[in-house]
């Protein structure tokens, strides 16, 4: 009871610090004015769409636009990114992006990952009549 | 994050030699297996609810985006420790220090190797609900594991495979 009280607690408080920029990755899209024309880093986001003059990337549940020379950007594309926000125009003009290449083969090996702890689950627990035991213990 | 491969590999790895080596051991492997249970469920509790929402969005329905926000206390200490206390509460009594210590050990582990990476400064979350401030310590890339996955797989299958073949040889 005490653990999922503390653990409604938190969610709920982060969730309200992130939307309110008191938290998280995206401050600056909850208080565009303070962070207008400011640096900021946008950590391994993924590219949705490649526009006219930029490209379009989603994190954190966010779609945001980049200006950008976007040639050899590509949908699907991981970056991590550094630029200016402008909250004007709603864009953040791109200074330096960094390509996450090994991005698709980490999403492997989480997939495999996943299909192992499934697996190891088995090895690790055994039913018993009053809950679950660890086995060989 | 590195990746989950290597996260088990972290405890299956070092874990293989502890059954190998102690005289009890072969007890120790359901353990073992908990505690690399445990280096994964930051990850599965924080980030897989999310893509499998989001993999569902156009077919059912769109989650709002504070589901997969608030999931992220999951993968930090708070949230972790409520995952403990829950999964812990499944086992038998006699079982439940053990189950904890292992659980315990392996989220630690996860977040001890999450730390190593660098994220431009975006790091984790440890003291949330105090605090919001992100810790990194920078030293590898966020996809340094990547290239090594396949090694220390290959490594932790062999040691286990070496195990229980030692084990099953001693019990003829």
């Amino acid at each position: 009871m005490a653990a999922t009280l503390l653990a409604a607690f938190s969610m709920a408080s982060w969730t309200r610090a992130v939307d309110t920029g008191q938290a998280g990755l995206l401050p600056w899209l909850a208080q565009p004015e303070r962070f207008a024309g400011a640096e900021i880093v946008i950590p391994l986001a993924d590219v949705t769409e490649v526009l006219p003059g930029g490209y379009r990337v989603h994190k954190a549940g966010k779609d945001l636009e980049i200006e950008a020379d976007a040639s050899g950007v590509s949908a699907g594309q991981t970056y991590s990114l550094g630029g200016t926000f402008q909250p004007q125009r709603g864009v953040v003009v791109e200074q330096w992006r960094e390509l996450h290449r090994y991005r698709p083969h980490k999403k492997v090996l989480g997939v495999l990952g996943i299909l192992l702890s499934l697996a190891l689950t088995g090895v690790a627990v055994r039913r018993s009549s009053n809950g679950l035991a660890v086995r060989d213990a | 994050m590195p990746d989950l491969v290597t996260h088990l590999s972290s405890v299956l790895l070092p874990g293989a030699a502890l059954v190998a080596l102690l005289p009890e051991g072969h007890r120790l492997r359901g353990t073992v297996a908990l505690c690399a249970l445990g280096t994964v469920l930051p990850d599965l509790t924080s980030r897989l609810p999310g893509l499998v929402l989001e993999v569902i969005a156009p077919v059912l329905f769109r989650a709002p985006a504070w589901v997969g926000t608030s999931l992220g206390v999951f993968h930090m200490p708070v949230g972790m420790l409520c995952v403990g206390i829950w999964l812990t509460a499944l086992f038998v009594p006699e079982h439940r220090r053990r189950a904890a210590a292992a659980l315990a050990t392996g989220m630690t582990l996860h977040l001890a190797l999450d730390l190593l990476q660098d994220h431009h400064g975006f790091g984790y979350v440890l003291f949330w609900p105090f605090s919001g401030h992100m810790v990194e310590l920078g030293c590898v890339g966020s996809e340094a594991s990547v290239p090594w996955a396949p090694l220390w797989a290959l490594l932790t299958l062999l040691a286990w495979a070496g195990v229980l073949w030692r084990q099953g040889s001693t019990a003829r």
